[in-house]
């Protein structure tokens, strides 16, 4: 009986010493980050996502009250800043390009817009636009947002390699137009210029989400 | 074709029936090629010509008749050829992308272009310049064009143009440009099924249908459904996610509903509701009645017969739940007496014949005996407690009597002092002898036990005390069997005056002490001192015996 008893008690020792090494295991784990790579993806593109839905609710809340940007008007899409950036141009393009090519360009990308944002945000206070509080609000709601997404998108290239971790900031031009129309139709462009490269960055962010998921790559 | 000059009033008259020179160049418009010589002879040598002006006021009116009559024939005979013009400008109708990997434009083609018109789509990339043709013009049918995954390039600037073009020339459209980003919208979900469940809660609709892209880890667009149901009185739209099956619950029973689905790829608008399916919600209460009639009927079962038997064994059952309050009873006496029966019959029966059981004495009471004392004591010590042994027959050497505590009054005259201990002796005796019937000393915890003594045995236990002379003597009265001695003086040996029953004080040595006579010796008629039990009268009044 007694025998019995201290059997029981190695093996109650021996089950709470393994549970706590694997505490302690996930503990570290979890303060290294070492999440895997297609959970971490998997988040930034939900933060993509919410991103791109952001910029096109904000492109149509601008569009609403100015419908006579027609596309024959709208400035051409080489002047966007981000225009050198060149990417690929199909999902067959996508998928065969390497991982680190298109972080880097994610992040590029991202970073580019950081600085307009902030100036965008600025200049959206005072326009003289029915809905400016409102649009205010979106700017600032994209600015956490991309904030957010740069931090997760850093710590994902960091996993990737060095390759992944080359970014290219393209200089921002801040025209300040005088008059405020000028500044609306301005502020209407870059805006419309930044949803294409919120698409970007939310399509190449599922296409490596989908790579580096376990199912098979040629389902993406 | 020969230059045709046509004087003025055919010129009217050709006016008149609508035909307009073309006010750039003095020719008619010419006509089309397709037109045979032979019909354009025919219809010129019906064209009389040129008259004399004499004859021409006379032959006008004729003239001007069969002229119109002749250009009746003319513009039938033109009519029948096609039209002679360029064709009319095309416009795009739509452009739109449903996977961000194709895209499909299509156009409408003027309304006066004739059927021959030919319609040519070309485009170029991130220039307006630069013509590369459509690459399918019939997979999506007529006046489209579709672009395949090749041709197709995402965040990329289209220009897109349509020409019409006939035998008389190209007409171009104007120029479109699009983003295929801008233009995704994804087509209505196909395969709507629905499916009715009829449960405990309430009828659940459920909708499914088929994936929007089947085996897709949407890698590239993420596409989110909407369900829609509709009735006659609301209309709920509810957002599934990426889910293609919702199940719609709590739907009010009765009514016929209409479901439909769409679909929105990556944040884009949605795209148009799927076709429409009917469903109809039954009525729900024809289910659940079985169910309550089944409960009744089996409670009524358990129910009546069980009425039944309480109704019959109800006395029973009621002296079961209320039992009757039982009436006193005492032995002898009876209701009848009590109601009937007089009072001297009813206190005979209550009273005399009842046997009480015996009461035991109450222990822990300290039983407090009077104090014997002594007039000059009670002078002397005038308002303090005396502490006085009484000495009964029972009294073993080694038992304890409590002590009584006597208070004397404060201010009490030494002669009516006197006279008052007198009569508190007497007080004391009476009570000693209603005392002493009822004290009995234990051995050995010391309690004073008071046992049922008969009446006539009072007087053989002990003597009365007639009188106190003395600091220590107390004068007994003799009982019965005792000689006939008056007087018992504590420190002399007058054994022989006391019977057997007593212990005669031999000596009293101190305040506290005195000496007992052993009544053994007293037989033997030695009055020597003896062995003799010594009581210690201690303060407490305890007697003790200390050999």
């Amino acid at each position: 009986m007694i025998l019995q008893e201290t059997s029981l008690e190695d093996t109650d020792m021996d089950r709470s010493k393994g549970r706590k090494l694997f505490m302690t295991v996930l503990c570290l784990v979890a303060v290294s980050g070492a999440l895997p790579i297609a959970d971490l993806l998997d988040r930034a593109a939900q933060h993509s996502d919410r991103l791109h839905s952001l910029s096109t609710l904000l492109t149509q809340e601008m569009d609403t009250h100015f419908p006579f940007m027609e596309q024959g008007t709208t400035p051409q899409p080489s002047q966007c800043h981000t225009s050198t950036l060149e990417g690929p141009t199909d999902k067959v393009q996508a998928l065969q390009v390497s991982e680190h090519t298109l972080m880097s360009l994610l992040r590029s990308l991202l970073q580019s817009w950081a600085e307009p944002l902030a100036f965008l945000s600025a200049s959206a206070n005072t326009l003289p636009h029915p809905a400016h509080s409102s649009i205010f609000n979106k700017i600032q709601q994209l600015q956490q947002n991309s904030k957010s997404l740069r931090h997760g998108l850093d710590i994902l290239s960091a996993r990737m390699g060095p390759a992944a971790q080359v970014v290219s900031i393209l200089p921002f031009y801040r025209n300040d137009p005088g008059d405020k129309i000028s500044k609306l139709i301005n502020l209407q462009f870059q805006l419309n210029c930044f949803r294409r490269d919120s698409d970007k960055i939310d399509s190449f962010l599922k296409v490596l989400r989908c790579r580096s998921g376990r199912m098979r790559p040629d389902l993406c | 074709m020969s230059e045709y000059q046509a004087s003025p009033a055919e010129l009217t008259g050709l006016h008149n029936l609508g035909l307009h020179r073309d006010e750039g160049n003095a020719q008619w418009p010419r006509l089309e090629p397709f037109c045979s010589e032979r019909e354009r002879t025919m219809a010129l040598s019906l064209l009389p010509p040129p008259a004399a002006a004499a004859e021409s006021l006379k032959s006008m009116a004729c003239q001007s008749w069969l002229l119109r009559w002749e250009l009746l024939i003319l513009v039938s005979a033109v009519s029948e050829c096609s039209s002679n013009s360029p064709p009319g400008k095309p416009t795009f109708n739509s452009c739109r992308s449903p996977d961000k990997e194709t895209f499909t434009c299509r156009w409408v083609p003027n309304a006066s272009d004739g059927e021959g018109t030919t319609y040519r789509l070309f485009y170029s990339k991130e220039k307006p310049t630069g013509d590369k043709e459509c690459p399918d013009y019939r997979t999506m049918g007529r006046n489209s064009c579709f672009f395949d995954k090749n041709h197709t390039s995402v965040w990329v600037y289209y220009f897109l143009r349509v020409v019409a073009s006939n035998a008389f020339g190209n007409t171009s459209s104007d120029v479109l440009k699009l983003d295929v980003a801008n233009i995704v919208m994804a087509d209505p979900p196909e395969n709507v099924t629905l499916q009715l469940e009829l449960s405990e809660g309430g009828p659940i609709i459920h909708v499914a249908w088929n994936p929007y892209q089947p085996r897709s880890n949407f890698g590239w667009v993420t596409p989110r459904y909407q369900a829609r149901f509709e009735n006659e009185d609301t209309d709920w739209i509810r957002d599934t996610g990426t889910d293609t099956h919702y199940s719609f619950y709590s739907t009010p029973p009765g009514k016929q509903y209409k479901v439909q689905v769409r679909c929105s790829l990556d944040n884009r608008p949605w795209s148009e509701w799927s076709n429409a399916s009917f469903i109809q919600v039954p009525k729900s209460e024809a289910k659940r009645w079985p169910f309550w009639i089944l409960v009744f009927i089996c409670s009524a079962i358990i129910f009546f017969p069980t009425l039944c038997i309480m109704l019959i064994k109800r006395k029973c059952i009621k002296q079961w739940l209320l039992p009757p309050v039982p009436g006193p009873k005492i032995k002898g006496l009876d209701e009848h007496l009590l109601k009937n029966g007089r009072s001297e019959e009813i206190t005979r029966v209550l009273v005399l014949n009842q046997a009480f059981p015996l009461t035991a004495p109450w222990k822990n009471q300290i039983e407090d005996y009077l104090v014997v004392c002594d007039n000059n004591l009670l002078l002397v010590e005038d308002q303090k407690y005396l502490n006085r042994m009484v000495v009964t027959k029972q009294f073993p050497s080694d038992a304890n009597i409590d002590k009584e505590k006597l208070i004397l009054q404060n201010d009490v005259d030494p002669k009516a002092q006197t006279q008052d201990t007198r009569e508190s002796v007497d007080e004391l005796n009476r009570v000693n002898k209603e005392k002493a019937q009822s004290v009995h000393l234990p051995l050995q915890n010391g309690y004073v036990d008071i046992p049922k003594l008969d009446v006539d045995r009072r007087h053989m236990d002990y003597s009365s005390v007639i009188d106190v002379t003395g600091e220590h003597t107390i004068v007994l009265e003799m009982q019965n069997n005792a000689p006939n001695c008056q007087k018992v003086h504590l420190n002399e040996k007058e054994d022989k005056c006391l019977s057997e029953d007593y212990i005669s004080i031999k000596e009293v040595q101190s305040e506290h002490m005195s000496l007992l006579q052993d009544p053994c010796s007293i037989n033997n008629k030695d009055c020597g001192k003896q062995e003799a039990t010594y009581a210690n009268f201690i303060t407490n009044g305890y007697v003790d015996n200390t050999f």
